[in-house]
């Protein structure tokens, strides 16, 4: 196992158990796990890494060890990560318009879940009359969700997918 | 047998045309809409409304059979398909043809023979239509530079297997061939796996013009005169005028004759264009291709020789044979039509669907206005970016534009962004009032220059 499947692994067993709260520290890693109020859970890999896409409520334990991030996703690109995959970055529509996965009907779609994408990897398309626009994430990273149905419109700064970026 | 019930197969202000030109002939209209599309124009003006299926255009004015299935069961004799979506898809006549119902066009084989550029060629070739020059296969640079010789620079080495501009380079002189001969053979190899190339003529500062015409199907065919659109942005034609007036009266009549005798040579039925690139320098005209069916630029041509080319579609459809004589079509005076489209010239014409809050279109004698769009409409995002053509008609070009250009000042949109004010600034610059522009005019000189 890597170090992200044993993160993965350990958060899960966190979110199955009934403990509260969670902190460990390795020589490359420091988590800190919490169950606050509502349900909900955090995150945090205080290494040197961008994290704006952590926005969730920080344990006040942890805060001091949240980084300042080095080179910020561009905001537009970036929304507070969801809680079915944690710690993703969410990629968002730059604008109105018709979300499609392939680049033609009946074709493969562009990614699939579990993919490693690059930065300028094409991810799908928003079509806006006739003007079809390419959606990349701008970071390397895994697919982790697909948010939108291919043909589903979609508003301007809506999450199409959660990519878990590679460090 | 005429026409009693028509279906349109279309959307916004073309469908709106129809509505009106069969309305004029006594026509039952039906139109077809997506779900967001019930509030339309044309919707509130047809006599009955289908609902076709939702928003996304696949699953409604795309889908070929359940239009020709709308259209049968609402009783229609006749399916108008406008331009875009399915208007030069074969499977839409074939269709209707099985189910007995008169298609507003040529038949499915003819629109496939023009749809395929190899085979119109071919076909333009065996009509005595001027082709741009060009070679067959060059297998060696001494070949190459010779044929270049032969037909004068610039030239294009073009691959045969080409596409999406690979494989092809621009020589201006023989030096240029030898080089750009490895080069384009190589990157031809890579692209295609097939390094054969040949030689075209290049003219890099082409005009525009395509020939309106009209077949009966029994043999007749007529022209309409020529339209000039050479103000385009991206293969996206901006302005349209008619006549062309940058062109005389000699290669006027050469043009007009290539796109009858074209026409002619299939027995061709109902509406069509035959397009052509026009080579000032050289005052030569090259046949590019034919657009089976209504265009958006219609009008202009309607203005100068005061025929409903819409109307004459449908009685085409219903049988009639041609009663007018080439002799009856005469052109007169000068119409310039601007296409108003929901993009934001300053953001990279990146289309801008919304409410329209505000529309008030100017009003007088030889203003027209064609356009579904009225004070409250949506302009939705699935759609095409054109919510209306502003079409002016007066004695001379000078006068034209001069209407034209208050006809814009006087034009108050609200709501959405549009492209009219760049209207407004394309026909006061000094090239467009001279006429010297070109295909590529408004993308190199115009456009950067803003």
């Amino acid at each position: 196992m890597n170090t992200y499947e044993k993160l993965e692994e350990i958060i899960k067993q966190f979110q199955d158990g009934e403990a509260k709260e969670l902190h460990f520290k390795t020589d490359d890693l420091e988590v800190y796990l919490s169950n606050d109020r509502d349900g909900s859970v955090s995150v945090t890999t205080p290494v040197q890494r961008p994290v704006g896409s952590i926005s969730e409520p920080q344990p006040k334990s942890s805060q001091k060890e949240v980084e300042k991030p080095l080179s910020p996703t561009p905001a537009h690109l970036v929304r507070e990560s969801r809680q079915k995959f944690e710690g993703g970055i969410e990629v968002v529509a730059p604008y109105m318009g018709t979300f499609y996965r392939s680049p033609k009907p009946g074709a493969a779609p562009y990614v699939e879940i579990g993919q490693t994408v690059a930065a300028d990897t094409e991810l799908c398309l928003v079509e806006v009359m006739k003007l079809f626009t390419a959606v990349r994430s701008g970071f390397e990273g895994v697919v982790r969700e697909v948010l939108v149905e291919d043909g589903d419109m979609v508003e301007v700064g809506q999450a199409l997918f959660v990519i878990e970026e590679k460090l | 047998m005429a026409v009693k019930k028509l279906f349109i197969a279309n959307r916004g202000e073309i469908a709106l045309r129809i509505v009106h030109a069969a309305k004029g002939l006594g026509i039952e209209t039906v139109i077809g809409v997506s779900e967001i599309d019930r509030h339309t124009q044309a919707a509130l003006e047809a006599d009955v409304v289908v609902v076709l299926g939702p928003a996304a255009a696949a699953s409604s004015y795309l889908d070929p059979k359940l239009i020709v299935h709308a259209a049968r069961e609402t009783g229609c004799d006749a399916l108008h398909p406008g331009y875009g979506f399915l208007s030069e898809k074969p499977i839409l006549p074939t269709l209707c043809e099985e189910q007995g119902i008169a298609f507003v066009g040529p038949q499915a084989d003819i629109i496939d023979l023009l749809g395929d550029k190899l085979q119109a060629r071919k076909m333009a070739e065996q009509a005595g239509v001027p082709l741009v020059p060009g070679s067959g296969e060059i297998e060696t640079v001494q070949d190459a530079c010779e044929f270049a010789n032969g037909i004068g620079y610039p030239v294009l080495l073009k691959a045969s297997a080409g596409g999406g501009g690979r494989g092809m380079v621009i020589a201006n002189n023989e030096a240029e061939v030898r080089s750009g001969f490895s080069t384009a053979s190589a990157e031809a190899q890579a692209a295609f796996n097939d390094g054969r190339l040949f030689i075209e003529r290049f003219v890099p500062e082409a005009r525009h013009v395509e020939v309106q015409i009209l077949g009966d199907g029994k043999g007749k065919v007529l022209h309409f005169g020529e339209r000039d659109c050479s103000v385009q942005r991206r293969y996206q034609k901006l302005i349209e005028e008619a006549p062309c007036v940058a062109m005389p009266e000699e290669l006027r009549k050469k043009l007009h004759s290539s796109a009858v005798a074209l026409a002619e040579s299939v027995n061709y039925r109902n509406a069509g264009t035959v397009e052509f690139l026009y080579d000032v320098q050289r005052q030569e005209i090259y046949f590019i291709e034919v657009n089976a069916r209504i265009q958006v630029e219609h009008p202009v041509s309607e203005c100068i020789t005061g025929q409903d080319l819409v109307q004459w579609q449908l009685r085409i459809a219903g049988g009639e044979a041609l009663s007018l004589n080439q002799s009856d079509i005469v052109s007169k005076g000068h119409a310039i039509e601007c296409r108003i489209n929901a993009e934001d010239p300053q953001n990279g014409f990146f289309p801008v669907p919304g409410l329209v809050t505000k529309w008030a279109p100017p009003k007088g004698e030889g203003i027209r206005l064609d356009s579904h769009i009225y004070e409250g409409a949506a302009v939705p995002p699935n759609y095409d970016s054109m919510v209306g053509k502003l079409i002016v008609y007066a004695e001379s070009r000078e006068a034209a534009i001069e209407k034209l250009a208050m006809a814009i000042d006087d034009f108050a949109i609200e709501g959405i962004k549009t492209t009219l004010p760049l209207h407004g600034e394309i026909i006061r610059s000094e090239d467009y009032l001279q006429n010297s522009i070109h295909t590529r005019w408004l993308e190199q000189s115009f456009l950067p220059g803003l």
